[in-house]
């Protein structure tokens, strides 16, 4: 008489546990939460604006620059991070992972968006959109690459680049990986494919200028290959650049730069060809960094960037202002995104080097033009070639204020006996200095990079 | 009930997971249709036996009847064996055969059979002399005074005799002087008396039976209720009297420091947490034993239910008790059992109110500087230029009054005399006054309970009703709580048993209070020790919040909304309510298939409903300061881009969760010898959550809100780009469980029992490969009744058995996926751009398993003859494998740490239990029960290798850090090496030499360098209860130790220091090192300026800063006072009561000048409660 219910029951039992459970636990305990299914998936990724443009590429270029200094009650004030005190005065134990593991983190996140995509199936009427995924991430991985190349390893120089320890190249997103130190061509040839592979892949237009399109690849090569000191392809590539974008903003006109302003500059103005902004430190926020005097002295009156760069402290200094993110209030961090005005100095170097002087100086006056009062500016003219170059390389000192730039052009003249830079520190009564054989140019890895991969240390 | 072998079902019927609720519903129904009519037919017995004992009938017999039976063993030996075959006869009749072959008779008392002698009448023949008879009344009470009912009171040698009611009382009409009062009862000792000539009044006080002592104790797994000497595996129990030593609203606070193997890790007061038998696994979240209310995991929060609704809690310890909850059991179970209702039991209804007044807060007790030295430093940051850098910073944030005071004097704007005076002024001031008059009160909570419960033949029900009123110590800060329950039980059929719960509850939160002493801040700034909230005649002061008052007095000229912050009129103003109502139903189905089989459905439902509403009024700060950032003014335009008005954020959380499970159980004896009690069952759960919130800009009450744009980026009134915040917020999560379980024990001749559980579980893990989702745990155990072998013959020791198990558990964390995962991000998190994105999630774990935890389990359960003494005392072994911990990674993979199954956890430990009866007299009991528990754990293996590079290994002990052969929670130090005699710097060690290196010494110093004191929470612990009562006044009083451990104290941090402008900086301050010689008296450094964070932190987790915390403490106390009542006739129990909390009467300590427990704060302050309890027939 009993039988029946009990199988029954055993049934529902058996039934409850066992069937349907794979559709049951296939619903997922997070809704907000998605598996990477279509390229849709790896789009939203890229569209982020924190996670590309803004707050991830280094800034620790910077802090060394002669561009700027800051009171000695400023460097003592506790919000100040040591790392950020020891590069102010090139201490040798000079160490920090902010700048290691959040570059290395964008290309971990770019090696697994390509690793992901070339898991998907997808129709050729997406193929566009998957080029333009793949090509973005490439262009971010070459670009993060190079980021560290140039603080962690040895400035590019052709005739040792293949002895010359380089940094570890990730190029998948394993975190197993085993991180092994390249030589510095090893390095920089493969930024350079990934930035090449990547200009054939990206769209000539963006709906956003957050997203990298070929003019903003061939920017980045240019500023690569100046650092490397190969000009003739700097040259190419900035020339390149500026074929798709070679507009210059007028400060004269308000409505293009509004000079009197606390932020002067839009964002995403007409010169910007892709944006993006560094990690921010709090020892060069606009209240703390005063800008070297004369640097300050050597803008002309009738030089608007005077005016649309610097604004007074109480205390007669003078503060930054001008950066490209147009919010106004800097808190430490460096314009580095790609820009017509860097392009235009690339290529009026370039121009200069090879000996084409009266290119390069058209360059030069074409940009300063839009930069000085309307009807101040004579055109610069050279007599000879090393003439030309120490006003552009002036110039480039003095547009590309708060870009990156100086930092690099320090490394790249590190062994020129004509335009080695030497910067020099003063605070709590002593003095530092950054000579040009200074070991620094080149920061220590990371201990627990070291500890937990062996790659050798920098010395 | 032959029809029932019809089962309505359809061949093939697929069980969809949620249709088991509608399932429930047709189960009953079609049960109840199908019901043999005279299913009501209770006391209806079936019997075959031939030559079976008497004892195995009465066996029978309480199985189909619920009747049980009292005899003597004396009478037993007499008994003649019984055949009988019989079916569905009336009981009486059957007992009026089985007797009619005995040489003895019987009675029926309540439900009870009792067998007694045949009288024999010659005895009163012989009676002579005869005295005139008097009525004795009579009230009979147990050891604990409470009345008994039920009891059987006759006169020996005589027919004559009565049973005692609810309140314990009797009448014996013309008993004669001399005669000999029996007293018997199923549960409590027999006890004979003989009646004096005058003798008209009497109290008797009968002692529970042992043997019945030991079966009362019903251990509940939440699956089974299951005797405690049937069980193997190791459980603690906390009985209602026990749970009710502490007062309050909350449930798993009255355990702390109450209940073995279980301690309470409350060093952070507002997180705190319970470890049964210590902590095996390394993550946080997964530190929490798994909580379960009558049968079903609770999921909401526990301060919804009604602590007068609890009747016990059993905490499960060991594999073959806790493994049957499987893959969330590895950290314990601990499971709740609400009041139920007694069969025949005429309505009873209880009432309990208590009030409790705590203190306010001892804030005097915080060692920081007085202001005065406060001030001092403040002036000498100033005369270094401190902070003068934010004079130039466009957010304008606010100085401290001494600081604008020598601002003006700097700028000859007031002369030096008049600055010295002006600040002699503030240090007469110290804010903590301030608080403890307008901020702080002394809280109150009030309490009241009401019960009603009873029983017929066929139903049993309780209802209850709460209310609690809490106000605590912040002025505005309060909350009352309604509950109301029921638990009915019915009996519709013989086979078939319904039982249904409700529990409703509904509590509103009044959080209006700025926040206490130590949140306290001034927006972008630290406090300063001199504020005054209030003038001389109370009207609010104004302290400068997020800006400079010089700023804040004249921006926007008089075009904007004052901008002054005053905390009185803040706290005036706040309206911050959240509303909460819970609804939990259950409904159980019991269908008795056979005598020895039965089936079970049960489910539950959950649902949770938060709705905050937090109002920020338009005249209160932070809504003003909405409306200025965002205001443009340009020459006599005005802009309002944030509507003026105040802001309204709604928050809205629901929780729901569903669970159901089939279950048979299988209770059999097998030719008397064998025993097998078995259950298998499966179980669905989901739990789910869902929060929804935003924010209304321009809210001016009556729902009446403004338009905002929250993607156009402004400047804001302070030369800053900002987006007007959103405040917009959807989540949903849904945890799903499947499960599948048995567990069977098998005992042989009542003394060797076997037992083995089995169970499968799966979750949703998100995306975790489906071969990981099935856990398979197990346990399997045995235990031996010692005492009862015939060879053990003790009067001492009259039982004693011996136990042991070994068995699994898991720990699941559904937090971490093992695909790439990306998490969607709304257009407005993604400003400037506004277009929807999503954010990788890095947390991404490969190959992630469950944790599982082995227990071993070896146990001693004894007690000694009258029980002066009985216990348990267990030795255990715990291993977990596969622990999720974090595991640094090199950074160039792009995250500087992965969570991996990295770790094993191992430990051993001794849990032993004595409880006591010291001494027992008529007017004079003194009880007690210690607890000792022995829990040293560490971990075992970790993946990572200390490779000596990198940075030191430095912990408060204060988060879970794995480190090899360590306990989880370690605490380790810098060495120091004492004070520097030429400038006061602390002294470190390194590579074998003394060093002021600080950077170096944190960052390079190799593993080895270090001083490992040793775990932050005890490895020995217990508590001592006792209970002291005379003439029905008792005092109770917990006594706990905590043995073992260390604990980092505070000390002076200049870096800290300073960066506050001097609030807040700990006295140590004035032990510093000022001149050569002081290093011989302090360790404290001398004062460094500029600032070095390093030199700060490596003194601050130097080994000076250790001490041992070890401790012996009275915390709570209880004082009761029950009634008398023989005079009462409606009462059965009047109780008044009264308790003292947070005692902290430190009997003994190793550290000196501190308190152990409460070495970052101030103490907790006393409380008081006033409590009444009263029980009415």
């Amino acid at each position: 008489m009993c039988k029946s219910p009990l199988v029954v029951i055993t049934g529902i039992i058996v039934l409850l546990t066992l069937n349907s459970c794979k559709k049951y636990l296939g619903e997922k305990s997070n809704a907000k939460f998605a598996v990477i299914e279509s390229l849709n998936e790896l789009q939203l990724l890229l569209n982020g604006y924190g996670n590309w443009n803004n707050n991830s590429y280094p800034y620790g270029s910077e802090l060394m620059t002669d561009d700027y200094y800051v009171s000695t009650a400023d460097f003592n004030n506790p919000g100040i991070l040591q790392m950020q005190r020891d590069s102010y005065i090139f201490q040798d134990n000079l160490q920090t992972n902010a700048i290691w593991d959040a570059s290395y983190r964008q290309i971990s996140q770019a090696n697994l968006i390509l690793a992901e995509l070339g898991l998907l199936e997808y129709g050729k009427e997406q193929e566009e959109l998957a080029n333009n995924i793949k090509g973005s991430s490439l262009f971010y991985r070459g670009y993060f690459h190079y980021a560290i190349a140039q603080l962690f390893c040895e400035p590019y120089n052709a005739s040792t680049a293949k002895q010359d320890l380089g940094i570890p190249i990730r190029l998948t997103p394993d975190d197993e990986e085993k991180s092994v130190r390249l030589s510095v061509q090893d390095t920089y040839d493969r930024i350079l494919q990934d930035l090449k592979d990547a200009s054939y892949l990206l769209p000539i237009d963006q709906l956003y200028k957050t997203r990298p399109a070929k003019a903003a690849v061939h920017g980045v090569l240019a500023k690569i290959y100046l650092s490397m000191s190969v000009y003739d392809s700097a040259w190419k590539y900035a020339n390149m650049c500026l074929g798709y974008n070679d507009s210059l903003l007028n400060f004269n006109i308000k409505a293009e730069v509004d000079t009197g302003a606390s932020a002067p500059f839009r964002r995403f103005n007409k010169e910007v060809i892709f944006h993006m902004k560094s990690q921010a430190n709090t020892l060069m926020s606009n209240a703390r960094a005063k800008v070297d005097s004369t640097l300050y002295s050597s803008y002309e009156v009738n030089d608007l960037r005077r005016v649309a760069y610097f604004r007074q402290n109480a205390d007669k200094t003078y503060q930054f202002k001008g950066d490209y993110d147009g919010s106004g209030t800097n808190t430490g961090y460096c314009y580095s995104g790609i820009v017509t005005d860097e392009m235009y100095l690339i290529r009026a170097e370039c121009y200069v080097r090879k000996g084409n002087i009266s290119a390069g100086l058209q360059d030069l006056n074409k940009l300063l033009q839009s930069r000085w009062r309307t009807g101040t500016y004579t055109s610069f003219a050279a007599a000879n070639q090393q003439e030309a170059l120490e006003k552009i390389l002036m110039e480039r000192r003095k547009e590309l204020h708060r870009r990156g730039a100086r930092w690099t052009d320090i490394r790249r003249f590190r062994n020129d006996p004509l335009y080695a830079i030497t910067v020099t520190r003063n605070v709590n009564n002593q003095t530092y200095v950054l000579t040009p054989s200074h070991k620094r140019h080149v920061f220590l890895i990371p201990g627990n990079v070291i500890a937990l991969s062996g790659i050798q240390q920098n010395p | 009930m032959k029809n029932i072998t019809k089962w309505p079902f359809p061949q093939g019927w697929h069980v969809r997971t949620f249709a088991v609720i509608k399932l429930l519903l047709i189960f009953l129904l079609v049960t109840c249709l199908h019901a043999y009519p005279n299913g009501y037919a209770q006391n209806s017995v079936t019997l075959s036996e031939k030559n079976a004992s008497l004892i195995k009938v009465f066996k029978q017999i309480k199985r189909q009847t619920g009747f049980s039976y009292m005899v003597t063993s004396d009478l037993l030996s007499q008994a003649n064996k019984v055949t009988i075959e019989v079916k569905n006869m009336n009981l009486n009749d059957v007992l009026g055969m089985i007797f009619s072959s005995q040489p003895f008779t019987y009675s029926i008392v309540g439900r009870t059979i009792v067998v007694k002698e045949k009288v024999r009448r010659e005895v009163q023949k012989t009676v002579e002399l005869q005295l005139p008879p008097v009525d004795v009344k009579g009230r009979v009470v147990n050891e604990k005074d409470v009345p008994v009912a039920g009891v059987t009171v006759s006169i020996k040698g005589a027919t004559q005799s009565t049973v005692t009611n609810a309140k314990g009382e009797f009448i014996l009409n013309s008993v004669q002087p001399g005669a000999v009062l029996v007293f018997t009862h199923v549960s409590l000792e027999s006890y004979e008396m003989k009646i004096g000539e005058d003798q008209k009044e009497i109290t008797v006080s009968l002692r529970t039976k042992v043997s019945q002592l030991s079966d009362v104790t019903v251990v509940n797994t939440g699956y089974q209720e299951l005797p405690k000497e049937r069980v193997t595996g190791s459980f603690s129990k906390m009985d209602n009297e026990t749970f009710n030593f502490k007062v309050g609203a909350d449930i798993l606070s009255r355990l702390d420091g109450l209940v073995n193997g279980v301690y309470f890790d409350s060093r952070n007061k507002d997180n705190i947490k319970i470890q049964i038998r210590g902590l095996y696994t390394l993550d946080e979240s997964m530190a929490k034993p798994l909580i379960v209310v009558d049968n079903f995991p609770y999921s909401g929060d526990l301060s919804n239910l009604n602590p007068n609704d609890v009747q016990d809690i059993t905490i499960l310890k060991d594999a073959a008790a806790a493994s049957i909850w499987g893959a969330r059991a590895g950290n314990g179970v601990i499971v709740i059992t609400t009041k139920k209702g007694q069969p025949d039991r005429s309505p009873k209804v209880s009432f309990n109110s208590n009030f409790t007044v705590t203190g306010k807060p001892d804030l005097f007790d915080l060692k920081v500087l007085p202001t005065g030295e406060q001030i001092e430093i403040e002036r000498f940051l100033f005369s270094k230029n401190f902070g003068f850098s934010d004079t130039l910073s466009p957010f304008k944030p606010p100085f401290t009054p001494v600081y604008e005071i020598l601002f003006k004097q700097r700028k000859g704007l007031i002369t030096a005399e008049e600055a010295d005076s002006q600040i002699g002024q503030l240090k007469n001031i110290d804010v903590r006054d301030e608080f403890l008059r307008h901020i702080y009160r002394k809280s109150m909570n009030q309490q009241y309970a009401v019960n009603v419960s009873g029983g017929g033949k066929f139903n049993r029900y309780y209802f209850s009703f709460g209310y609690d009123k809490r106000m605590y110590d912040q002025v505005g800060f309060d909350d009352e709580r309604i509950t109301a329950r029921t638990n009915q039980q019915f009996q519709l059929t013989q086979q078939l048993e319904v039982n249904f719960s409700m529990n409703y509850t509904r509590s509103v939160v009044n959080r209006n209070s700025n926040g206490n002493y130590l949140a306290y801040n001034r927006g972008n700034r630290g406090f300063y020790s001199y504020a005054k909230f209030a003038d001389e005649n109370g009207n609010p002061l104004a302290i400068d919040y997020n800006y400079r008052g010089s700023f804040t007095d004249t921006a926007g000229s008089g075009k904007l909304l004052d901008w002054k912050y005053r905390p009185l009129d803040e706290l005036r103003l706040a309206d911050d309510v959240t509303k909460i109502q819970e609804a939990l139903a259950t409904l159980g189905v019991k269908y008795r298939i056979a005598r020895f089989l039965n089936a079970e459905v049960s489910g539950q439902f959950q649902k949770t409903d938060m709705d905050r509403a937090d109002h920020t009024h338009k005249e209160s700060f932070f809504a003003r300061d909405w409306v200025n950032l965002y205001t443009q003014i340009n020459g006599n335009t005005v802009i309002n881009n944030i509507p003026k008005g105040g802001l309204l954020d709604v928050y809205n959380n629901v929780g729901e969760s569903y669970n159901v499970r089939g279950q048979l159980t299988f209770n059999h004896v097998f030719k008397g010898d064998h025993q097998v009690n078995a259950i298998a069952g499966g179980e669905v759960r989901e739990a789910k959550t869902s929060s929804r919130s935003y924010r209304l800009y321009g809210y001016t009450g009556n729902l009446n809100y403004g338009f905002v744009n929250y993607n156009t980026q402004y400047t804001t009134f302070l030369g800053t780009p900002g987006f007007i915040a959103a405040n917009i917020n959807l989540d949903d999560k849904n945890d799903r469980f499947v499960s599948a379980y048995a567990n069977a024990a098998y005992a042989f001749r009542q003394r060797y029992i076997f037992s083995a559980s089995f169970r499968r579980d799966a979750s949703n893990l998100f995306g975790v490969s489906t071969n990981n989702r099935w856990k398979p745990l197990w346990s399997a155990g045995l235990s031996w009744r010692l005492s009862d072998e015939k060879f053990y013959k003790s009067e001492f020791l009259p039982f004693l058995s011996l136990r042991a198990t070994v068995g699994f558990n898991g720990n699941v964390n559904n937090s971490y996926p093992s695909v790439s995962t990306i998490i969607y991000r709304n257009p407005s998190d993604n400003l400037p751009l506004n277009i929807p994105s999503a954010l990788l999630d890095f947390t991404i774990k490969r190959n992630l398993r469950w944790e599982s935890v082995r227990t071993s389990n070896f146990g001693i359960d004894f007690r000694l003859k009258n029980e002066i003494l009985s216990g348990s005392l267990e030795y255990y072994i715990k291993q977990s494998k596969d622990v999720i911990a974090l595991q640094p990674l090199d950074p160039t993979a792009g995250r500087n740490q992965t969570v991996r199954n990295a770790a094993n956890v191992s430990g051993r430990g001794i849990d032993i239990n004595l409880q006591s009866v010291i001494i027992k007299s008529k007017d004079f009991h003194w009880n007690t029960a210690f607890n000792f528990n022995y829990s040293k754990y560490w971990v075992s293996k970790y993946l990572v290798v200390n490779t000596g590079a990198e940075k030191a290994f430095i912990s408060n002990g204060t988060q879970l850090t794995p480190v090899e052969g360590q306990h989880p929670y370690l605490v380790a130090s810098y060495k120091f090496m004492g004070l520097d005699p030429v400038t006061g710097d602390p002294l470190g060690f390194i590579n074998g030499k003394q060093s002021k290196r600080y950077d170096s010494i944190i960052n390079f110093s190799p593993f080895t360098n270090q001083v490992l004191h040793g775990p932050a929470i005890p490895t020995v612990f217990g508590n001592l209860l006792n209970e002291v009562n005379f003439r029905g006044i008792s005092i109770s009083f917990n006594a706990r130790y905590e043995l073992g451990h260390y604990f980092r104290k505070k000390t002076i941090n200049y870096s800290v220091s300073y960066a506050n402008y001097g609030y807040n900086t700990h006295s140590d301050y004035l032990k510093r090192w000022r001149s050569p010689g002081d290093e011989q008296f302090t360790n404290v450094p001398s004062s460094a300026y500029p600032i070095n964070y390093d030199r700060d932190n490596f003194y601050g987790s130097s080994d000076v800063t250790v001490e041992k915390a070890d401790l012996l403490v009275i915390d709570d106390v209880q004082l009761r006072y029950a009634l008398p009542l023989s005079s009462v006739s409606f009462l059965s129990q009047c109780a008044v009561y009264s308790n003292i909390g947070n005692l902290n009467l430190i009997l003994w300590k190793s550290a000196k000048d501190i308190d152990p427990r409460n070495y970052n704060s101030y103490r907790p302050s006393r409380s008081i409660s006033l409590g009444l309890l009263i029980n009415f027939n």
